[in-house]
């Protein structure tokens, strides 16, 4: 998403983001998670409805096995987008980007345990607000840093 | 009114021959004058019984370049000759006789003036004559029925003599042979004749419609030579002469746009090939694709800026809470400016390659 920065915005580029921008983007990634899932679920329908029509009913799924579905869609959307180019689409709209401690790219594993870290504690994120350098629990583990990057080109993938 | 003139009224009816009352001619005139008609009459007889003698035969009576009447061009040979002496030796023989003819009726008169000069000759005379004065006054009064029985007899029996000479006779070739239309047509005062002429009369008597009806315009249009017309026309020269702009200030505009159909030209039109035309050109896709880019920039701008305020607000907060003075605190702080951690991977120099960034 290429937006041209403000004066303002453009002094920011490349700092650490803080809690509130953070947090917007993690609840975009949330929503695009749970419409995936709801898709998900649809989809089985469609397919349930195509081979058996006349005995179609809803599926019936528990709350269980749906919040495991969305955990693991959340940890493979993660996973892909911090990867490829460090942001999601949460990210992407809000101008961050994850960036890695040594270099510009985050590996595949790294990306990884992020994720999977973000998906079981997601209350971690809320460690920015406190923290002095912006870092959440799971930038301390991994060590990324989440920066403002408005910018259209990408890092190369890993 | 003269007894020999012809009266008006009567005109177009067939009048009796009518002789002024003149002196009686000497005999020896009247004798020769009534030879030279005879023989001119015989003459012309023969001539015109010669000749449709000929035309009966197949052939012309008169030879090439040979025209009639012109016997004295040459002269006569062989029979003419002998006969035209005949003629002659007969007219000589009439005056003869015309005069001893003459001189006998003298000499009879004078000797019936001695025998008529007693009183007894005279009586039974004035009696003869008063009874053939009796006949004649009666015969005068007679005459008019008479002339009028005569002429209603001509007057049926004319118009079929005339029809049967004109059944007879070529006029048309007649008229080219003997009449000289070209004399004719000189001598005519055509002005004069013109002149005469009720033009606007001729006109209203012409029933103009019936003649366009006649007339096959189509045949007429296919012989005039359009293209030869239109290629000796100078078009450049007479576009410059008309004045555009009277002829524009002429025009009423509003009755034309009055007179146009509109709906109809609309119908004609084919709307969704003009739309897709027009939606082609203006490549309406890449602009709503433009404008919706640049409302979302400017949304996703706006968002940005809030989130980075509030980020910054949020930091001044936490710097205030813990003490560690005013600023915008550590989220001001470049990602790869100097951590607090001195581990350059904890946290150390990072750069998002701010050269691509705008």
């Amino acid at each position: 998403m290429t937006v041209s920065a403000p004066p303002m915005a453009r002094g920011m580029q490349g700092q650490r983001a803080g809690v509130i921008s953070r947090f917007l983007a993690d609840a975009i990634d949330l929503l695009v998670v749970i419409v995936a899932v709801v898709g998900v679920y649809f989809a089985v329908s469609g397919v349930r409805f195509f081979l058996h029509p006349h005995r179609f009913s809803w599926p019936e799924v528990s709350t269980m096995r749906l919040s495991a579905l969305g955990w693991i869609l959340l940890i493979a959307y993660l996973t892909i987008g911090w990867a490829n180019t460090g942001r999601t689409w949460g990210k992407s709209v809000l101008g961050l980007r994850v960036v890695s401690s040594r270099d510009a790219g985050l590996p595949l594993w790294r990306a990884f345990v992020r994720a999977a870290l973000c998906a079981l504690f997601p209350v971690g994120l809320f460690w920015s607000a406190v923290s002095s350098r912006n870092e959440s629990v799971q930038d301390l583990l991994v060590r990324t840093t989440v920066v403002y990057d408005w910018g259209p080109k990408l890092p190369p993938m890993q | 009114m003269d007894e020999g003139a012809v009266s008006p009224e009567r005109l177009g009816k067939v009048v009796p021959l009518r002789v002024a009352a003149q002196p009686p001619p000497p005999l020896e005139q009247l004798v020769e004058q009534t030879f030279r008609i005879a023989i001119g009459m015989t003459a012309l007889a023969s001539e015109v019984l010669a000749e449709a003698v000929a035309r009966t035969l197949g052939r012309e009576p008169f030879a090439e370049g040979e025209a009639p009447g012109d016997e004295t061009a040459r002269p006569a040979s062989g029979v003419p000759l002998v006969a035209g002496a005949a003629i002659g030796v007969a007219l000589e023989g009439a005056k003869w006789g015309a005069r001893a003819a003459t001189t006998m009726v003298r000499s009879a008169e004078l000797f019936f003036s001695l025998v008529t000069s007693p009183e007894f000759v005279q009586e039974p005379l004035r009696q003869a004559g008063t009874r053939l004065g009796t006949l004649d006054a009666r015969w005068r009064e007679q005459r008019p029925r008479d002339e009028d029985a005569a002429a209603a007899f001509l007057r049926l029996l004319v118009p079929q003599v005339v029809d049967a000479a004109l059944d007879q006779i070529d006029l048309n070739e007649l008229v080219a042979e003997r009449i000289e239309l070209d004399r004719i047509i000189d001598r005519l005062d055509l002005d004069r004749v013109i002149g005469r002429l009720d033009i606007d009369a001729i006109v209203a008597r012409i029933d103009l419609d019936r003649i366009i009806e006649r007339i096959d315009v189509q045949a007429i249009v296919e012989r005039v030579p359009i293209d030869e017309i239109v290629s000796r026309l100078d078009l450049d020269a007479i576009v410059a002469s008309v004045d555009l702009d009277q002829v524009v200030r002429r025009v009423d505009i509003q009755a034309v746009a009055d007179r146009i159909d509109l709906q109809a030209l609309v119908r004609r039109l084919d709307l969704t090939a003009i739309a897709s035309e027009v939606i082609d050109e203006l490549n309406l896709m890449q602009l709503i694709q433009d404008a919706m880019g640049s409302m979302t920039n400017e949304t996703v701008g706006g968002i940005r800026v809030q989130s980075m305020n509030a980020d910054r607000a949020i930091s001044r907060l936490r710097e205030r809470l813990l003490g560690r003075g005013g600023g915008d605190g550590p989220a001001s702080t470049p990602a790869n400016a100097p951590s607090e951690a001195s581990d350059p991977a904890a946290g150390g120099p990072v750069d998002p390659q701010p050269e691509e960034r705008p």
